[in-house]
């Protein structure tokens, strides 16, 4: 029985080197399978960002558009409104009142949207930064990924090569690929949670916002209240002159 | 022919006249009204919120309530921007399918 000992070896030996063989061809398939796929699917990542960031580049043309218009529209209105109020003066005096009525109420919209505008373009700016950071820690994400994968391809083939048992070499790429691809769901979980950022981002607006709301309504309120004043005072003294512009309480 | 006859042949074709009338205006009313396209429902759902300016009077607290209308119609704009937001992060599907380009169980 001891003289087979060495036949039986030698089958073992045959049949561990044709599993060998066997495993590191599909090694070596599946290998440049996986490059593929990673290379079509930046592709398509690449596309999509470019349809992101030119969705976003619309929407903020068109906000402006929107916002330019709405604008302008209240300008031709304040003007009329003006334009009626300017009628109604008596006197040079009460022309300049109105004038300088008018001043004030238009610095107060300058001022307003002046710093709403800042406000929008903060927030765009950290949109942006968000946005470019997101990029930035995917990438980083996808590059461990395609490292750790071509460093475990790579090790195993270098086992293909050398004394390493095909069960070893099995165990160890799974192992590997496992935890590559695992890592990356994790990465992406993280980097998925941008909501506290735009919140930081929203909330920051909004406050930019109703403080240059709340300020413009003081200014407002102040300006008519000089003017009424200014209005008391001019009005002419006698009877029968015509009526003055409107100056309600 | 019977008047009758004649009133009723006119009855009818005042009838049809008036049937292919009102499919007539009811399909140009369905072209008007729905939109065609995405851009349509937008600029559509956009002049919908649109505050119409008072008109001007020579008062001047009518004066400063226009000026504060304009605020109201300007906000409508400004909080819609914030809902991009979701658009950074449409990129998701995409790169999840990452996880995908690889799978230990294929090697066997």
């Amino acid at each position: 029985m001891i003289f087979l000992l060495p036949l039986l070896s030698m089958a073992q030996n045959n049949n561990d080197t044709g599993n060998k063989t066997k495993l590191c061809e599909q090694i070596s398939s599946i290998s440049s399978a996986v490059d593929q796929r990673i290379a079509d699917r930046e592709t398509k990542l690449e596309e999509k960002r470019t349809q992101i960031e030119n969705r976003i580049e619309e929407r903020w043309k068109e906000y402006d558009t929107r916002l330019a218009e709405k604008r302008e529209k209240w300008n031709i209105n304040r003007a009329e409104h003006f334009a009626k109020l300017e009628e109604k003066a008596q006197n040079n005096e009460q022309k300049q009142a109105i004038l300088d009525f008018k001043q004030a109420v238009e610095t107060a919209i300058a001022s307003r949207r002046a710093e709403i505008d800042t406000a929008i373009q903060e927030f765009r700016q950290g949109v942006a930064e968000v946005k470019n950071s997101r990029k930035a820690e995917v990438d980083a994400a996808l590059n461990s990924l395609r490292n750790s994968v071509k460093t475990a391809f790579q090790k195993a083939k270098t086992d293909c090569e050398g004394n390493v048992s095909p069960a070893t070499i099995r165990v160890n790429l799974r192992a590997e690929i496992k935890y590559a691809r695992e890592k990356f769901i994790t990465d992406k979980q993280e980097i998925d949670k941008i909501e506290p950022d735009m919140k930081e981002l929203i909330d920051a607006k909004k406050t930019a916002i109703e403080v240059a709301i709340e300020d413009f309504k003081m200014a407002l309120d102040e300006a008519r209240a000089t003017f009424k004043a200014k209005m008391e005072l001019l009005k002419p003294q006698s009877p029968e002159s015509p009526e003055s512009p409107e100056v309600t309480e | 022919m019977p008047a009758k006859k004649i009133a009723m042949i006119a009855a009818v074709l005042l009838a049809i006249f008036l049937l292919i009338a009102a499919v007539w205006a009811y399909c140009k009313f369905m072209t008007k009204t729905e939109p065609t396209s995405r851009a349509e429902i937008k600029i559509q759902g956009g002049k919908g919120q649109d505050i119409i300016p008072p008109p001007a009077t020579g008062n001047v607290d009518d004066l400063v309530a226009s000026v504060l209308k304009d605020i109201d119609d300007e906000s409508k704009i400004l909080t819609q921007e914030d809902s991009d937001a979701d658009l950074i992060a449409d990129d998701s599907q995409e790169i999840g399918d990452f996880g995908q380009s690889i799978d230990e169980n294929e090697i066997k």
